[in-house]
């Protein structure tokens, strides 16, 4: 009799779950940033979205070798790049927040960080970026500017 | 009747006002002008009553009607705005205005007598209105206007060494045909050239005249096909031997490029020859159907390695990055010290084989003075390949010829990052200490506000003196970072800055410009920059100001000596009296104040460097030239190496890392002009070093006078780079007090580049009370010599001191480089002789530069991306054909707007300029792009634009994968719909 209660529990418990089922979803956590002050990928703003390892391999290696300890997974992820192109001095700087993360769906805002207004800075060429790697599962990736406009969608 | 005719005319004269403009105008203000007597106005009446009778008899449908239609305002330039009202007695109750641009659709809102209207597009439009009277009679009366355009016309120049392969798939170029030896394209040797190799065209045939150790180099230029592009091969045949190449190089598959840059084994006169290795069109899944092959970029650049220094054959110096092992093919290690390693070339064959390059056993010419049974020459020029091989390993840090060094007086350094600090060749640096016979003196102190040093560095803490950190209010001058992001690196600023002027001389990492000097941290710049309060107040400190310097800081510690020097690798907009107040303070009480003139490539001041005495310093960079992002304009004083990325690998000096938490010590690279000041302070403090009482007045009228200084630029002083590159033997040479008697020049090298014929320098008396004491001053040629026993540099004296001028005879020298010397000697014993060396460029004077067919386009700088990031361009110019390395444009019917204006080739002909491989250029110039205005007074502009490659290895731009600079990566051709693609 427990047998049989046993199995008709579990039965319906594969019932309900075949009849109800949903795609499986996946948990993504926000990836991890990786910052630059001397990229130097282009003299304006600009985003690199990389699918293989060619195009990485394309990128100056002065870059790459800022980002070794990045190990990249290319049959899972892809790499999109923000670069806020040559900057005058110190004090520029820029991040990826309010990352939202809908399914396979996700959307970040580029936060720029410049030097107030009259303020002396050290008088360094700086060209900052951040990196962060996007796995292949992601159908659409959109970026932001701060107020909200889309700057890019990715893959193309 | 008469009066009924006079009325009439009066009215004709109104009506034509709209349609004859400002014709008609004048035609009245002639009249009243004039005075005309009661005749003369009869006479015109009748001229002016036959013309109404001719236009009546014309256009009877205008004239008969009542009413016509005038002009209150208008604009000639589309897009115009006009006011319209209608001219007639008639008492009009309702009117209906409509226009030709607008079909002469009917709208409530052009119901009233006086209508304004917009006309947008240039051209003849016409204005309808249709009335009805107060006596109910129904009328239509018609206009025409012409309405204007603007226009944007100009020269292009091309790069001078650019050139472009005569057959590429442009049907614009004049396909000349470069598919033999027999029709191989003549080029220079110092040429950077696009073409393409294809199914179509699988070879491409150059012939030119090369220097030995030159530097060959091909890449495929689109990077985003790499992969699915096959390789290109490049084969060198010496001109005697056209059967067996020299040297065979190709392309990697996946990088696009040479594994390094191919060395030309001996000078002569060569044939390229480049090939595309399996030609096809590709069609793959997918994905339209290609060429296998594209654009490529031929590169030929001098050599990098001094020819004239001795190194060991078969060995070379090599530093592992850190944590990364290697073992070379064919190469053995003959010593081993962990990351530093003297490795032996075995086999330079099978290295070579590793790198996709093959070389003959005929390296050398049968003319050449190199036969191949010179094994030293071979084996020079193995090492030195072997060595362009391993630089571009992704496991070596430096790899280096194992120099031969000989005994000096001064301390050989052996700082394993010093042969990488090229910008200390720059200043002669080197050269100081030798007059100096030391590494500046301890005695000698350099204050540098800054981010704080970070203290525990191994070139700086012995170095280090007691400083103060004013961001965080107390005595210690550490940096403790300054990143605001979390996952980024802080600058470590300061840390950089101080080891250009004093990292210690001690085997380890890099060397200062005066690495026996002191450094004083202070600091004053944070996360975020800083204030003028904490600079003030950090100057106050460096400089030991109290109430007698007439700046009462009250923060200075009387125990505390000040400093000699004070850099100041910062700046910021804005004048501040106090600030000026206190520097002129500290450079009354001595003190030498130097700053970074600034990183925004514009004339506009930056302070502290524009402060009045302040030394203000510029960056060149390793070709000494002014570096892209420098600042210019009246308050330079002197330019220094601040680097410059795209050229060279920027200023290599002490550095953090604090990317995984605490600072990791350690060495990097940076430009700017904040690397610029510290050369200079570096070189104040070496003077110091010789001279404690020197003012900065003093340094600043010796700077002032070119004593200290290399020209650059214009003669004498000059915006760019003030009074020129600061040089540290000159410097040193000028205050020096038990100085010798010695020759001095205003130059210790010339550089003819292949328009200069003739330079001028100064020779003059060093550490004598009288010239009379140095002898007599001859001055000699050496090594300049052509084939036929002639010189081809000369002299325009041979003796005595003063102004000298070089002249350079290029008649039968071939293309290349060529070397000479100019020997200064005394007649008395003991006084060494002064060389000064001079290099001469040959080009072809056939040759002019070409960047490829240029197609000019327009687009609105105010428009809008649609979604896949596309602007439309509003015009273009046809292919343009270079006429001694330039174009000439005109780009008519544009309407009053702010335009970009962009020009560039079209090798591949897929309707997009400027892609990689291909020439670009934009107004004013690529990086700094500005927008034009075309306006009713402003109409027609002339806009000169310079073009070049973007795909050098001087540019960055090309090397991301699909990103161009902004509003610039694709054009379309006025034959196709105009579109610009943002990014």
């Amino acid at each position: 009799m427990k047998a049989r209660s046993f199995l008709s529990i579990i039965v319906s418990a594969v019932l309900l779950t075949a009849c109800g089922s949903q795609p499986a979803i996946e948990q993504f956590n926000v990836p991890k940033s990786s910052h630059s002050q001397k990229c130097y990928l282009s003299q304006a703003e600009s985003y690199f979205w990389l699918e293989q390892e060619d195009e990485w391999l394309t990128l100056p290696e002065s870059f790459r070798q800022q980002f070794e300890q990045d190990e990249i997974n290319w049959l899972a992820e892809n790499i999109f790049i923000v670069s806020m192109g040559q900057k005058p001095s110190a004090g520029y700087g820029l991040q990826l927040s309010g990352w939202l993360l809908e399914q396979d769906h996700w959307q970040v805002t580029r936060m720029l960080h410049v030097p107030a207004a009259g303020s002396m800075q050290a008088m360094m060429m700086s060209s900052p970026c951040v990196m962060v790697k996007i796995p292949k599962a992601i159908k659409s990736f959109n970026l932001l500017g701060e107020k909200g406009q889309v700057l890019g969608r990715w893959p193309y | 009747m008469l009066s009924f005719v006079l009325k009439n005319l009066a009215k004709q004269f109104k009506s034509y006002k709209s349609i004859l403009g400002l014709a008609v105008k004048k035609t009245k203000l002639n009249v009243n002008n004039n005075q005309l007597s009661e005749m003369k106005i009869i006479k015109l009446l009748i001229v002016v009553l036959s013309i109404v009778v001719l236009s009546a008899c014309s256009e009877s449908n205008q004239n008969n009607d009542p009413v016509s239609i005038a002009y209150i305002e208008r604009e000639e330039l589309a897009p115009a705005r006009w006011e319209f009202i209608a001219d007639t007695e008639l008492s009009i109750t309702s009117y209906q205005w409509s226009f030709s641009d607008e079909s002469f659709l009917i709208s409530g809102l052009n119901q009233q007598e006086r209508v304004s209207h917009t006309f947008a597009e240039p051209g003849v439009h016409r204005i309808r209105l249709s009335y009805l009277t107060d006596t109910g009679s129904e009328g239509v009366t018609e206009s025409e206007v012409l309405i204007g355009s603007g226009s944007i016309s100009g020269r292009i120049l091309a790069a001078a060494n650019n050139l472009v392969d005569l057959d590429t798939r442009d049907p614009a170029e004049p396909n000349q045909g470069n598919n033999s030896f027999e029709t191989a394209q003549v080029i220079t040797a110092t040429s950077q050239l696009s073409g393409v190799v294809d199914e179509q065209d699988p070879e491409d045939f150059y012939q030119l005249q090369l220097q030995g150790f030159q530097q060959l180099n091909v890449k495929i230029a689109d990077t985003n096909r790499l992969g699915r592009y096959e390789s290109i091969r490049l084969e060198l045949y010496h001109a005697d031997n056209l059967v067996n190449p020299v040297l065979e190089v190709e392309t990697d598959r996946l990088t696009g490029m040479f594994a390094a840059p191919a060395l030309v084994p001996d000078t002569a006169s060569y044939y390229l020859k480049l090939i595309a290795v399996n030609p096809r069109v590709v069609a793959l899944p997918g994905e339209p159907v290609a060429s296998s092959h594209g654009i490529y970029s031929l590169m030929l650049e001098p050599a990098s390695i001094n020819q004239e220094a001795e190194f060991a054959l078969g060995e070379i110096n090599i530093l592992l990055k850190e944590n990364r092992k290697y073992k070379a093919q064919a190469m053995s290690s003959k010593l081993n010290l962990g990351r530093f390693k003297t490795l032996s070339l075995d086999d330079a064959h099978a290295m070579m084989g590793h790198a996709n390059m093959r070389y003959s056993a005929q390296l050398f010419s049968n003319n050449s003075g190199n036969k191949s049974g010179n094994d030293d020459q071979r084996r020079k020029w193995e090492t030195l390949q072997a060595l362009t091989i391993l630089q571009q390993h992704e496991d070596i840090l430096f790899a280096e010829p194992n120099w031969k060094r000989y005994p000096t007086a001064v301390p050989d350094i052996s700082d394993p990052f010093y042969p990488s600090q090229w910008h200390y060749e720059s200043i002669n640096v080197s050269q100081a200490w030798h007059v100096l016979d030391s590494l500046g003196s301890a005695n000698v102190t350099v204050a540098v506000l800054d981010t704080g040093v970070l203290i525990a560095h191994p070139d700086l803490s012995a170095n280090l003196i007691a400083g103060y950190d004013y961001v965080d209010g107390d005595s210690d001058a550490n940096d403790p970072g300054d990143k605001s992001i979390s996952g980024q690196r802080s600058s470590f600023h300061g840390t950089h800055v101080a080891g250009t002027i004093a990292a210690a001389a001690n085997g380890v990492g890099v060397t200062g410009v005066a690495p026996n000097v002191k450094i004083m941290p202070v600091r004053v710049l944070g996360q975020g920059g800083g204030f003028n309060s904490d600079i003030i107040a950090g100057v106050c400190f460096s400089a030991q100001l109290n109430s007698n310097d007439g700046v009462g800081c009250g923060n200075n510690n009387s125990s505390s000596i000040p400093a000699d020097v004070i850099n100041l690798s910062l700046g910021g907009p804005g004048f501040s009296n106090i600030e000026q107040a206190v520097y002129d303070a500290v450079i009354a009480k001595g003190i030498i104040v130097i700053a970074a003139a600034g990183n925004e490539s514009t004339s506009t001041p930056s302070y502290p460097a524009a402060y009045d005495k302040v030394i203000s310093v510029a960056a060149v960079g390793r070709t000494l030239q002014q570096a892209s992002y420098s600042n210019f304009g009246s308050t330079i004083d002197v330019a220094a190496p601040g680097g410059d990325f795209s050229i060279d690998r920027g200023i290599l000096s002490s550095w953090g890392d604090d990317l995984n938490g605490s600072a990791i010590l350690t060495y990097g690279s940076l430009q700017g002009t904040s690397m610029a000041a510290p050369h200079v302070a570096g070189v104040a403090a070496l003077m110091k070093s010789a001279k404690a009482d020197l003012t900065h007045v003093e340094f600043l009228n010796y700077l002032n006078a070119g004593e200290l200084t290399q020209d650059l630029g214009s003669e004498g002083r000059d915006d760019l780079f003030g009074y020129g590159l600061i040089d540290a033997q000159k410097s040193v040479l000028k205050v020096q007090q038990d100085l010798g008697p010695q020759i001095l020049s205003s130059n210790n090298s010339l550089f003819f580049n292949v328009s200069q014929s003739d330079l001028n320098f100064i020779i003059s008396a060093g550490g004598v009370n009288s010239e009379n004491e140095l002898g007599d001053i001859s001055a000699a040629v050496f090594d300049a010599i052509k084939d036929d026993g002639r010189y081809w540099l000369s002299l325009n004296q041979t003796a005595g001191l003063g102004s000298y001028t070089a002249t350079v005879d290029r008649s039968d020298l071939l293309e290349g480089s060529y070397e000479g010397r100019i020997v200064i000697s005394s007649s008395l014993e003991g006084i060494a002789d002064l060389i000064i060396t001079v290099q001469l460029q040959v080009g072809n004077p056939e040759l002019s530069a070409n960047a490829g067919i240029q197609y000019v386009v327009i687009n609105d700088a105010d428009a809008i991306a649609d979604d896949e990031g596309i602007f439309p361009t509003i015009a273009g110019s046809s292919g343009l054909i270079a006429s001694d390395g330039e174009y000439s444009y005109q780009i008519f019917g544009l309407k009053k707007g702010r335009y970009n204006v962009a020009t560039g080739s079209d090798l591949d002909f897929d309707n997009i300029i400027c892609d990689a491989g291909e020439s670009c250029g934009q107004y004013p110039t690529l990086n700094q792009p500005k927008f034009v205005t075309i306006t009713e007074e402003d109409r027609h502009l002339n806009v000169n634009m310079s073009v070049n490659y973007l795909n050098s290895n001087s540019s960055t731009l090309s090397q991301g994968s699909t990103v161009h600079p902004i509003g610039f990566a694709a054009y379309k051709k006025p034959s196709s719909p105009l579109k610009l693609k943002s990014k």
